[in-house]
């Protein structure tokens, strides 16, 4: 069954003031993220992308189509379709623990069932040890760790993620995309998730299905089944041939720009 | 702004604070300004006054001894009291603009309401009260109250909107998309990440009034520190002016001091606190 269906969606933001030009963001984007699959969006900046996942998530309803989350349309936000921001939002003045806990406070779990859940998310991600830390006394990885571990709490339906390592230097990427790898590769762990992204390694490394958009307005350029086995290594032949597959793509892109 | 520029301070000076040492010294150094501005003070009223202009500014010691004469009779104690009182009771009114700043600063139909009189109102001193308070309440504790008052609820409330409005929106996101509710979001998102500006508005609001009671006694009291200075003037006790007036400076920063030590209790997130 098809946990995501996205139709037809348009969305077109008016101008800030009446003289200047609305934009259209979306133009007829259509596809499908299937059960506990790993779907990756991937575009140029500007292209949309963010805006999608803020449709999916329910910030933003779209101008025209429909946006179906099993089987039923997508309404206000809710702990059902989580989101990780790419610069954390984690609350600054609660603690690690209590940054994951938030969600499970606002889905009125018992207090002795959330304290395991809380501490086993947060030894899921690494952070053994930090529990009683702010954030502003973490590293930018430690942040986004916090960040999964939260919407990781909720259990999600789904779990939206928006450019969540674009902000992490190059080493602590790697290591987080490794990290997201591993965790993918066990199947007790897997949901139905939705990465932003503008990177091409990031979308092969973690995705089961990758949906490339064109520049704005953003459409489906195409839809890509990848079925490397994982955990997936980026030296692989067929790692390699695939990326350059979607940089030609991307490439294209960019020559119908200029 | 003034909540950014401590966290500034603290940073640049974290390399004298280092060294226990090098910090008292420059402690010491920092007040040698202050100590050559009493000395010039001292000489000029000993040496280039005469008799008769020399009970305009009395020296020091004089001052000292005035000051001493005041706190061992008790007046000085009875009027800080009579003022501080003022300052509280007229504070904790104007902590109502705490949460008529948080609803102006979420909802945009209350703003759209009330803005219009806030920015009427706002221009006018809280001095230019004063007469008009006096005919309403008369010389006493509920005049001097209200002056305070007006003093310091525009900077608290114009603090909490600018916070409130200013809330990093991912947070509010992150919040609704974790399962908060609008109560939820408003009491533990919203009031928590506008507790900086909050602070910032308190203390403005704080110092503002603390001002404002001052003038407002000098005209419509018959206790407290600004009532203090005007009624030794009247009997040209410059000494005793001085004295009012330098208890007013001291318990002004006292107050800002107390403020900013029990924000580091309450706020131990806050980058200045938790150095």
């Amino acid at each position: 069954m098809s946990r995501v269906v996205i139709e037809a969606v348009r969305k077109v933001f008016p101008g800030h003031s009446a003289r200047d030009e609305p934009v259209v963001a979306l133009e007829d984007v259509s596809f499908r993220v299937a059960d506990r699959e790993f779907c990756s969006i991937l575009g140029h900046s500007g292209c949309g992308k963010t805006t999608l996942l803020m449709l999916l998530a329910g910030f933003e309803q779209p101008t025209e189509g429909s946006i179906r989350v099993n089987d039923e349309p997508v309404g206000p936000p809710t702990w059902r379709r989580t989101v990780v921001f790419q610069d954390y939002a984690l609350f600054p003045w609660m603690t690690v623990e209590e940054n994951v806990s938030f969600g499970l406070e606002m889905k009125d779990v018992p207090e002795t069932e959330r304290r395991g859940i809380v501490a086993r998310q947060i030894a899921l991600v690494g952070l053994g040890g930090f529990e009683r830390r702010y954030p502003r006394q973490l590293s930018g990885g430690m942040k986004q760790r916090v960040s999964i571990a939260r919407a990781l709490a909720v259990d999600p339906e789904v779990l939206l993620m928006d450019e969540p390592f674009a902000a992490l230097d190059a080493q602590n990427r790697s290591r987080m995309q490794e990290e997201m790898g591993r965790l993918l590769a066990e199947d007790t762990l897997r949901k139905t998730m939705v990465l932003v992204t503008h990177s091409i390694e990031e979308a092969i490394l973690l995705s089961d299905h990758i949906v490339v958009l064109t520049r704005r307005p953003g459409r489906v350029k195409e839809e890509i089944r990848v079925d490397l086995p994982r955990p997936r290594r980026e030296a692989d032949p067929a790692f390699v041939a695939l990326k350059q597959r979607i940089r030609d793509l991307i490439h294209d892109e960019f020559e119908i720009e200029a | 702004m003034a909540a950014r520029a401590t966290t500034r301070d603290a940073v640049a000076r974290r390399p004298a604070a280092a060294a226990p040492a090098g910090r008292r010294f420059s402690r010491i150094r920092n007040l040698a300004l202050l100590g050559l501005l009493i000395a010039l003070w001292w000489l000029g009223s000993t040496f280039l006054l005469d008799r008769s202009t020399r009970a305009l500014l009395p020296p020091p010691q004089e001052v000292a001894t005035a000051g001493w004469e005041l706190a061992r009779s008790g007046d000085l104690w009875k009027h800080l009291r009579d003022s501080l009182k003022r300052e509280l009771v007229a504070f904790l009114w104007a902590s109502l603009a705490i949460p008529l700043g948080v609803a102006m600063g979420w909802w945009r139909a209350v703003e759209d309401q009330v803005d219009p009189i806030v920015e009427v109102l706002r221009p006018v001193p809280p001095l230019a009260w004063i007469p008009l308070s006096i005919l309403w309440f008369g010389v006493g504790d509920t005049q001097n109250q209200f002056i305070i008052f007006l003093g310091c609820f525009f900077p608290i409330l114009l603090n909490t909107i600018a916070g409130v409005k200013g809330v990093e929106p991912n947070l509010v996101r992150a919040a609704r998309c974790l399962g908060a509710s609008e109560r939820s979001i408003l009491w533990r998102v919203v009031l928590r990440a506008a507790l900086p500006d909050i602070i910032t508005g308190i203390r403005v609001g704080l110092g503002v009034g603390w001002m404002a009671l001052v003038a407002a006694e000098l005209v419509g009291a018959n206790s407290g520190l600004g009532f203090l200075i005007n009624d030794a003037r009247t009997v040209l006790r410059t000494d005793y002016v001085i004295v009012g007036m330098a208890t007013i400076g001291v318990v002004g920063l006292a107050i800002d001091r107390a403020v900013r030590m029990l924000v580091a209790r309450l706020m131990p997130w806050s980058l200045a606190a938790g150095r």
